[in-house]
C-alpha cells in the first residue's frame, strides 16, 4: 500500500490542479467583445456597416450582428444578424432617411448571454456623389433608330406626389415623346436600380416612354448627382427594352430634375 | 424533493452516530469558490460541513469519512443577460433577455476516503476522495421581452466527486484541528436547470474524538 502512496498522491493533486478555472473577476469577461470599425454610406443610400469581433468570450461565439436606430440601438432594432469573415462582419442599412442621424452597433452572443460594442454616429446618411459612365447633353434623350433621339421642352422637371398612387412621377415631354419616372420617396444623389415594377422599392425608378410597344426589361442604373438649389442631373446610359424577342432598344437621357 | 433531502439527511446522521462510536466527529468552515460557468455565475460563500471520520493510526493509514453540508449560493449581479432566437419566414432575430437568480440552496453528502500519506503520532498529512450525492432547490426568472417569462422553481439532483488534501494536528486524545483544500465536480440532473458544476474550496476545522 506504501507503495502506491505517492501514485495516489500524485493522482490526487493532478485531479485537484485540472479544470482549475477560477472565475473571472468581472462578468464582462465571459462575454463576446466587438467593435464597429466603419460605416460608409454607399451610392444607392445604403450604408455598409462593418465590425470586428475582438474577443470570443469564455465560450465559443454563438450569433454576431449589427444593430441600428437614430436613438440608442438596442439588439432587435433595425437588426441583422451576420456571418464571420475571419475577424470581421458587415451588414447593409437600407432604408434610411437622409434627414436623420443614425448611431450603429455591433452586438454578439455567447453561452453567457451578449455584449455590444461602442456606438458609431452617422450624422449624414447622404449617397456620396456618382459618376456615370456616359457622356450625355443635358435635357436630352435617345431611344436608339427605332424611335429616335430629341430635346425635352423645359429645362427643369418636377417629381410630383401622387396621392391615388402614393408614389412621385415626373414626365419630361419633346414634340414626339414623353419620357416617365416613378419614384417611391422624393429624388436624392446617388443611384437607383431601374426596374419594370410599376410601384419602385426603395431606391428603384420605373423608366418608361410612350413610343411604340415594347417590354421593359427592368434593368440598368440611374445616376443622379445634386446641383445645388434642390437640383439633381439625372443620368441614364442604358435602359434596354425588348422590342421584339431579337431586337433590344437602348434607352439614353440626361435630364434636370427637381422635388 | 424535500422528502430525498431529509432522507439525505437521515442516512447523513445514520453514518454520523454510527462512526461516532469509534471515530471523531469533524466541523469544519470553508470558503466554497465555484469555478468553471458555475463560478460565473455564483459568488463564494462561506459555509461549514459536519462529519464523522476515524482517527489515523499505525494500523490505518485508511479511513472512510461521512460529511454533509448546505451550500447557500448567491449570484454574481441582479440579472444575467440572455438571448432567445426565433426563425420563421422573415429569417432569423435574435432578442436579448435576463435571468434572475433568487435561491439556489444545495444540501450536500461526501462519502469517501482518506489517505495518510504523512504520519506522526500527533500530525497526518492526508489525501482524499469523495463521492458528492446531493439535492438542489432553485428559483429562477428568466425574462426574454416579447416571448418568453419564466418564473421556474424546481429542484435537482448533483452527483460528483471531490478529491481532498489536508492536514491534522492532534492537540490532544479528543481534540484535533484540521486544514484541507477540495476540488469538487460534478453533474446536476435537473429537466429545468441542470448543468455541470465544480468549486474549490478551503476551509479549517476541528475534530473531536467520542
Amino acid at each position: 500500500m506504501k507503495k502506491k502512496f505517492p501514485l495516489l498522491a500524485l493522482t490526487v493533486i493532478l485531479l485537484m490542479a485540472s479544470a482549475c478555472k477560477k472565475a473571472k473577476k468581472n462578468y464582462d469577461d465571459y462575454l463576446p467583445k466587438v467593435k464597429i470599425e466603419s460605416a460608409v454610406v454607399q451610392t444607392d443610400g445604403s450604408v455598409l456597416v462593418t465590425g470586428r469581433i475582438e474577443s470570443e468570450g469564455s465560450a465559443r461565439l454563438e450569433r454576431i450582428g449589427l444593430c441600428c436606430s437614430t436613438g440608442d440601438p438596442k439588439m432587435t432594432d433595425r437588426q441583422i444578424v451576420c456571418d464571420l469573415a475571419g475577424d470581421y462582419f458587415s451588414g447593409i442599412f437600407m432604408y434610411l432617411s437622409i434627414d436623420s442621424s443614425y448611431n450603429f452597433r455591433g452586438w454578439a452572443t455567447n453561452k453567457y448571454g451578449y455584449s455590444y460594442s461602442d456606438l458609431l454616429t452617422l450624422t449624414d446618411v447622404t449617397p456620396p456623389p456618382v459618376t456615370a459612365p456616359c457622356t450625355l447633353t443635358m435635357n436630352t434623350y435617345n431611344t436608339g433608330a427605332t424611335f429616335g433621339s430629341g430635346t425635352y421642352s423645359g429645362t427643369t422637371h418636377r417629381f410630383n406626389y401622387s396621392t391615388t398612387y402614393d408614389y412621385y412621377y415626373l414626365q419630361a415631354n419633346s414634340s414626339t415623346q414623353t419620357v416617365e419616372l416613378i419614384l417611391s420617396d422624393p429624388v436624392t444623389q446617388g443611384t437607383y436600380s431601374i426596374t419594370n415594377a410599376s410601384t419602385p422599392g426603395y431606391r428603384e425608378m420605373n423608366v418608361s416612354f410612350s413610343s411604340g410597344s415594347y417590354t421593359q426589361l427592368g434593368s440598368g442604373t440611374v445616376y443622379v448627382n445634386s446641383l445645388g438649389g434642390g437640383q439633381y442631373d439625372l443620368t441614364i446610359c442604358d435602359a434596354p427594352w425588348m422590342l421584339t424577342s431579337s431586337t433590344t432598344l437602348h434607352f439614353k437621357t440626361r435630364m434636370t430634375v427637381t422635388n | 424533493m424535500l422528502l430525498s433531502m431529509k432522507k439525505l439527511f437521515i442516512c447523513l446522521f445514520v453514518l454520523i452516530t454510527i462512526g461516532s462510536v469509534t471515530a471523531q466527529l469533524t466541523v469544519r468552515i470553508y470558503n466554497y469558490r465555484p469555478t468553471g460557468d458555475y463560478g460565473a455565475v455564483f459568488k463564494p460563500t462561506i459555509s461549514a460541513e459536519i462529519g464523522s471520520m476515524r482517527q489515523f493510526d499505525e494500523d490505518n493509514r485508511v479511513r472512510w469519512v461521512f460529511t454533509g453540508t448546505a451550500l447557500y449560493l448567491k449570484p454574481r449581479m441582479a440579472e444575467f443577460p440572455t438571448t432567445g432566437e426565433i426563425e420563421d419566414g422573415n429569417g432569423l432575430k435574435v432578442y436579448p433577455g435576463t435571468m434572475a437568480y433568487k435561491l439556489y440552496l444545495a444540501v450536500q453528502a461526501h462519502i469517501g476516503i482518506d489517505v495518510a500519506l504523512y504520519r506522526t503520532e500527533k500530525f497526518n498529512a492526508f489525501i482524499g476522495t469523495n463521492a458528492i450525492i446531493g439535492g438542489v432547490l432553485f428559483h429562477y426568472h428568466s425574462v426574454i421581452p416579447g416571448f418568453q417569462d419564466n418564473e421556474s422553481i424546481g429542484s435537482g439532483t448533483q452527483l460528483g466527486v471531490r478529491f481532498r488534501a489536508g492536514g491534522e494536528y492532534q492537540l490532544n486524545d479528543q481534540l484535533g484541528f484540521l486544514i484541507s483544500a477540495n476540488r469538487s465536480y460534478g453533474i446536476m440532473l435537473s429537466a429545468d436547470a441542470g448543468g455541470f458544476f465544480s468549486a474549490n474550496d478551503y476551509g479549517i476545522g476541528v475534530s473531536y474524538k467520542f
